[in-house]
Formats: C-alpha cells, structure tokens, sequence
C-alpha cells in the first residue's frame, strides 16, 4: 500500500516544460490556437509512427469539420504511407457519409495501397449510384482494381438501376458481379423491381449457395400482389427442379404471402412443400405470422395441421407466448388450453400466469398458478408472478406469491426479486434479510449489487461496501462496485466513488473504473478529486489515458481553462496531442 | 445477432433439459451437454450454434448472463424450456434419449422472428 501511495505520489501533474509545450495558448484560449498547440504537439511526437497516427486524426477531424482542404492537404503530408493511406480512408467515409461525394473522390483516388483505395472508391460508386447518379458511379464502379471491391459497387449500381426500371443495364452490370453474395443483392433487386419468372428463378438459384437463402421474398411478393400475380411466385417456385431449393423457396413464399395478409394462400403453398421437415417449419412460421396478426383462431388450426407432434407443440407453445407477451391474455389462455398434454400445458398456463402479473392482475395470475396441478411448473408460475409484482413494487403482494413455493431454486429467485424491490422501494435493510440466507449464485448477486446501490444512494457508503464486497462472484462484485462507484461519481459523491472504485480486486477493472470515475467527477466540477483518482490508475498508459480524459470532460463542461491547464501539464506528447484536441473540439467554431 | 443468440439459447436448453430422465429427483442425466443449434427460417435462417448447459435435478441451467431460461422434462423424454430476456423470447421443445436427441424451437426477437431445430450430445 505505501509503495502504491509512493508510486502515485512520483507521477507530477507538471512536469517539465519541453521545447513543443513552449509556446502555449494563455489566459483566454481560442479554439484556433488550442488547435495550433495541438497540432505542434504532434509534429513533435518522435515516434516516426505514433506522429504519423496522430497527424492522421487531425487530418480526419478537419475533414470532418468541414475544413476539407485542410484535412486532406494534412493527410497528404504524412510520410508513413501506411497512415497517410488510413487518413485518406477515413477522409473519404466521413465526407461520403456527409453526401460530399466530389470532394471524397480525389482523396480516395490519393491513396497509394490498391486495396485501400478500392474500397474507398468502392463507398464512393455506391453512394453516387444511391443518389441515382449512374453514370457517376459507373464510371467510378469501372477504375476500381480489387474485385472484391469492385463487386460491392457493382451490386449498388445494378440496384440503382433496377429501382430506376433500367432492367436490361441492371441485369449487365449483375452478370458482370464474380461473387455469389453481391450477385445475390443484384438479382433479388431486379427480380424485386420485375418480377418475371426467369428473373425470380435466376436471383433464386444465385441465391442458393448463400448461406439462408437471402432472396427477397417479402418485397417480390409485394409487387407481384399489386401486379395481381400471386399465382407466379407458387408456379416459379414449384418449377425449380432442386428438391431442397424448391422446399426453402415455397416456405419463403408463404411466409412473405402471410405477412402479407394472404393467409390461404400462404396454407397452400406451405402444404405444397414435399418434405417433412421444411413443411411442418414452413406451416408453423404461417401459424406464428397469422397469430400475430390477430387471427388466433386461424393461427391454432393451421398449427394443429402440422403433422410433426414437436413442431406442432412448438408452434402453439410459440403462439400462447406471443400473444401473452403482447398483452391478448384471453387469446394466449385458449391457445395454452388447447394444448393436450398436460406437460406442454402447464409451462404455457405459467407464462400466461407471468404475463397476467405484468399486467397487473396479481390476483387472477395467482389463481391459474394455483390451478396448475404438476407442482414444478405451479411453483414456476408463483414465481413469475412474484418477480413481476415485485418489479412493479408490490411487495405485500409478491410476498403471497413466493410464500407457498417449495422448489428451493425458484423460491431463491423469487425472494431475491422481493429483496431488489425493498431495496429499490427505500427499505434495503429488509431487502438484505431476504438476501442474505439465500443460496449463493446469480440472483443472490444481483439482489446484494441492487442493496449495495440503494445503501450508497442513501448515503450509507460503509455498509454498501460490505455488502458490494460480499457478492461472492468476482465478476459480479467488481460489475456492483464499477456501476456504484459511478452513480455516485455521477451524483458528485467525491470519496464515496473513489472509495468503491478502489475496493475493485482486478487491477485492469480497477483502473478503468478509477478513470471513468475521473472523468465523471471532472463533469461534475470535483477537478482535484477527480485528477487525484486520475492518478492513482496503476497502469501507466491507462494512467495518462485518465488524465486526458479529465482534461476533455472539464472542456466538455465549460471549463477550457481547467481541462487546458491538465492536458498542457501531460508530458507524453501523444497523450498530450490528444487530449488539447479533444478539449479544441469541445469548444465553439 | 444478440437477438438471435437469445433465441437459440431457447432451443439448446430445451434440448438440454431433455437429457435428464426423471422429473425433479435427480437424473442420471445430470451433468454437462454441448447443444447445436440451427436456424431454419426468419431472422437466424443459415446459422449454426453451440452452447454449454447443465441439468440438474432434471432442470436446465445456463450459465450466461444475457438470458432467462426455466424448464422441465418429464420421464419420457419430452421437454420444454423458456427463455426471456430484454431482447425477446423463445420456446424450444423435443423428445431425447439418454445421450443425444434433437426437436423444434421458436422465438420473437427484436430482429423478427426465428425458427429451427436442435440436437444435443452429452459432454460429461
């Protein structure tokens, strides 16, 4: 501990003064000359490499500020062509994604690795083509030399046109694509914008030798339904001679016609399908699509047709589920009780017992747990119910429903959700009663993280400790102690924060907890607090990262003068590069 | 592809639930069970997975934090397990033998929905 408290005290926020901190922007800094500071604090670094890294972020943070000019000119001027490349790269995205396609195209044309500047060139083809400049992105998709690259963009350009009706140039350019995934996108597009029996069976077969079959079947059957010719994705599909191709597009099919509201139609088509297997999926997938659109009724049937006695009760489990979860308990009861056996019943009665508690219909939950006869899944649905009054702040309530569980593992579980809601409800001290004896694991964890939180909320900084430091998995107890530490830096709470960041038992968690802790205390106005936990960061690298960070978190604040005089102070030319940046950033045009 | 964990885990521990013989005493089948798992149709079509479970006591327990999984077998095999998190949730059910075995799950994730199969083999 002392040579730890040594080691700290060693680590001077001023050290000396090199040549590149000579000249430093005074009592009132403008943005320009923190920038200035910066930039001469890169150009100073040594390392040939890390000089290069750091130029290169100017470069992109200008380009990105819209000072175009600049950011490229400064890329260009980075010796290290690894870096220079790197620049320009992120050069071109961010002006791309601004819609600066002609400014982005000379800086991707800089750059020297073929690679690299293909997949610039690549971004640039595929925004012009978005935009519907075609000819543009032609004319790009045409110099790029990598052909991985150069597929991407021929694919944006064969979907440009498409959506644009040029079917016979989409239909070129996608035949000239030499990778299955990008020919894939290509076709489904066209097939998408002319849907004709050759160009679905194309797309189609393309698309088979990807993995899941990534054929667009929802958005095909949409413009067939409004040419009024469904009947063309049945004849297309059953005309392929691949017996397993010909299941998967079927099932496709009558998912997208389902959505689409065609629910017989999606039947017919999935009873169509040959084998087994892919028919009982295909079927269920209808059922589910049908539920969800409200016809439950309808969903049940189709779902009782499935021949396969696991895919049927899968599907109608997947269905009570569903309609539970989206709060239609009347119709997720009748697709429970039509389940048979009572074995797949009684889990389904428990999640629609569960759903009724989340509601807020306590009462009317316990009564169909109680009503459930295998004692397992009764004490499955108590529990539910508890943990969902529980978290809706009905203790009393929830209290009544775990009371009578006897399975240990679920009744643990169920207290330990009683014991969070004292905590969250002010009471952490019952909340700890309930905690305490249960069985060490997970939710005994949790529950003791959500009292240590409620406690140092409260102000009761020593017991939330104790009870922080009791969690018995060390991943758990440093996660409680990391999110504390940070609600109560958040909330200003100075050595409370600092106290728990440092009770973290991993090194590396530690410190990065300490840091972020700095950061928030900074954001708060604690500066000497939190530049003293900055500090006691073990790691040396990390240690600087923390300072920096401070710096920029009292720049993002309001307080330039604060963060300027802490990064200034950095003897590391990189960290300190970084972090007058940061704060240059931080402060207006 | 959360999402899509989420489901799956819904299908490897109905699979893995199933080992187990006995209802709630304990199950020769106790133990450790890599569960495979592969989308069929919706948002995991293509995709395979494995995960680690445990069973005890004829429950299945799955040690990752991003899910909730409850569940039960019965003594002939048939089995069905829940799983909830943030993101979705799932049903998986099959029919197993003492060390291996396969059957159906579905879910309803943020990413749409999704729907598979299973199998298991026993790893201690």
């Amino acid at each position: 501990m002392f040579l730890r408290a040594a080691v700290i005290a060693s680590l001077a926020v001023t050290a000396p003064v090199s040549a590149a901190q000579a000249q430093t922007c005074g009592a009132a800094p403008t943005r320009s000359c923190v920038l200035g500071e910066a930039l001469a604090a890169a150009r100073a670094i040594q390392d040939e490499g890390a000089r290069a890294q750091a130029l290169g972020q100017f470069a992109v943070a200008d380009a990105a500020a819209g000072r175009i000019d600049d950011g490229v000119s400064l890329a260009q001027s980075i010796s290290d062509e690894l870096w220079r490349d790197n620049a320009l790269a992120e050069i071109v995205t961010a002006l791309t994604k601004a819609g600066k396609l002609a400014r982005a195209l000379p800086a991707a044309r800089a750059i020297v690795d073929d690679d690299r500047r293909s997949r610039a060139l690549a971004l640039i083809a595929a925004a012009q083509a978005k935009e519907g400049d075609i000819t543009g992105a032609a004319a790009v998709a045409a110099s790029i030399g990598s052909a991985a690259a150069r597929n991407s963009a021929l694919a944006a350009l064969a979907e440009a046109n498409a959506k644009a009706g040029n079917i016979a140039a989409a239909q070129n350019v996608a035949r000239d694509i030499s990778d299955a995934p990008a020919r894939t996108a290509a076709l489904g597009a066209i097939a998408v914008a002319q849907p004709t029996a050759a160009n679905i069976e194309e797309a189609l077969n393309v698309a088979a030798v990807a993995k899941g079959l990534p054929f667009p079947f929802d958005a095909v059957v949409q413009t067939l339904l409004k040419a009024g010719s469904k009947v063309l994705a049945f004849e297309v599909a059953q005309s392929i001679k691949d017996a397993e191709l010909r299941d998967r597009a079927l099932s496709g099919f009558a998912s997208a016609l389902a959505k689409a509201g065609e629910i017989a139609d999606a039947v017919t088509l999935a009873q169509s399908i040959a084998g087994e297997p892919a028919r009982a999926e295909a079927l269920g997938n209808v059922a589910t699509i049908a539920a969800q659109g409200n016809n439950v009724a309808e969903a049940l049937q189709i779902a009782q047709s499935i021949a396969d006695d696991d895919a049927r009760t899968t599907a109608i489990l997947a269905i009570a589920e569903a309609q539970a979860r989206a709060g239609h308990l009347a119709e997720g009861l009748k697709a429970a009780e039509s389940i048979k056996d009572p074995f797949w019943r009684y889990p389904a009665l428990s999640r629609i017992a569960a759903a009724q508690a989340e509601m807020g219909n306590g009462d009317a939950a316990l009564r169909l747990a109680q009503s459930i006869k295998d004692e397992y899944w009764r004490d499955n649905a108590r529990a539910e119910v508890a943990d969902a009054l529980a978290k809706a702040g009905k203790i009393p309530e929830a209290l009544r429903a775990a009371q009578p569980i006897k399975d240990a593992e679920q009744r643990g579980n169920a207290l330990a959700a009683i014991a969070a809601a004292y905590a969250k409800a002010g009471k952490p001290a019952e909340g700890l009663k309930l905690a305490r004896p249960l069985k060490p694991g997970r939710a005994r964890d949790e529950t003791l993280a959500a009292i240590a939180s409620a406690q140092a909320q409260a102000g009761g900084t020593k017991e939330a400790l104790a009870v922080a430091r009791s969690i018995t998995d060390a991943g758990r107890r440093n996660a409680a102690l990391t999110s504390v530490a940070m609600a109560l830096a958040d909330a200003g709470n100075e050595s409370a924060a600092t106290a728990f960041a440092q009770a973290i038992d991993d090194d590396d968690k530690r410190d990065a907890a300490l840091a972020d802790v700095a950061a928030a205390l900074a954001k708060t106005g604690k500066v000497e607090t939190a530049l003293a936990a900055a500090r006691s960061v073990r790691d040396e690298q990390s240690r600087t990262d923390a300072v920096r960070g401070v710096a920029a978190a009292l720049a993002r604040a309001g307080k330039v003068g604060e963060g300027l005089a802490i990064a200034q102070s950095i003897t590391e030319d990189i960290a300190r590069a970084d972090a007058l940046r940061g704060i240059a950033e931080a402060m207006p045009e | 592809m959360y999402a899509l964990r989420l489901t799956t885990i819904a299908a490897a521990a109905a699979c893995a639930l199933a080992i187990a013989d006995g209802a709630q005493a304990r199950s020769p089948y106790d133990g450790n069970w890599s569960v495979t798992v592969s989308g069929q149709s919706g948002s995991c079509a293509g995709g395979n997975y494995n995960y680690p479970l445990q069973i005890r006591n004829g429950n299945v327990y799955y040690s990752g934090g991003d899910a909730r999984v409850s569940g039960h077998v019965n003594p002939n095999g048939a089995v069905y397990v829940h799983v909830s998190s943030q993101n979705g949730s799932g049903v998986g059910s099959g029919r197993l033998t003492r060390s291996s075995g396969g059957g159906h799950f579905r879910g309803q994730t943020q990413s749409g929905p999704c729907a598979g199969t299973w199998g298991a083999q026993r790893t201690g």
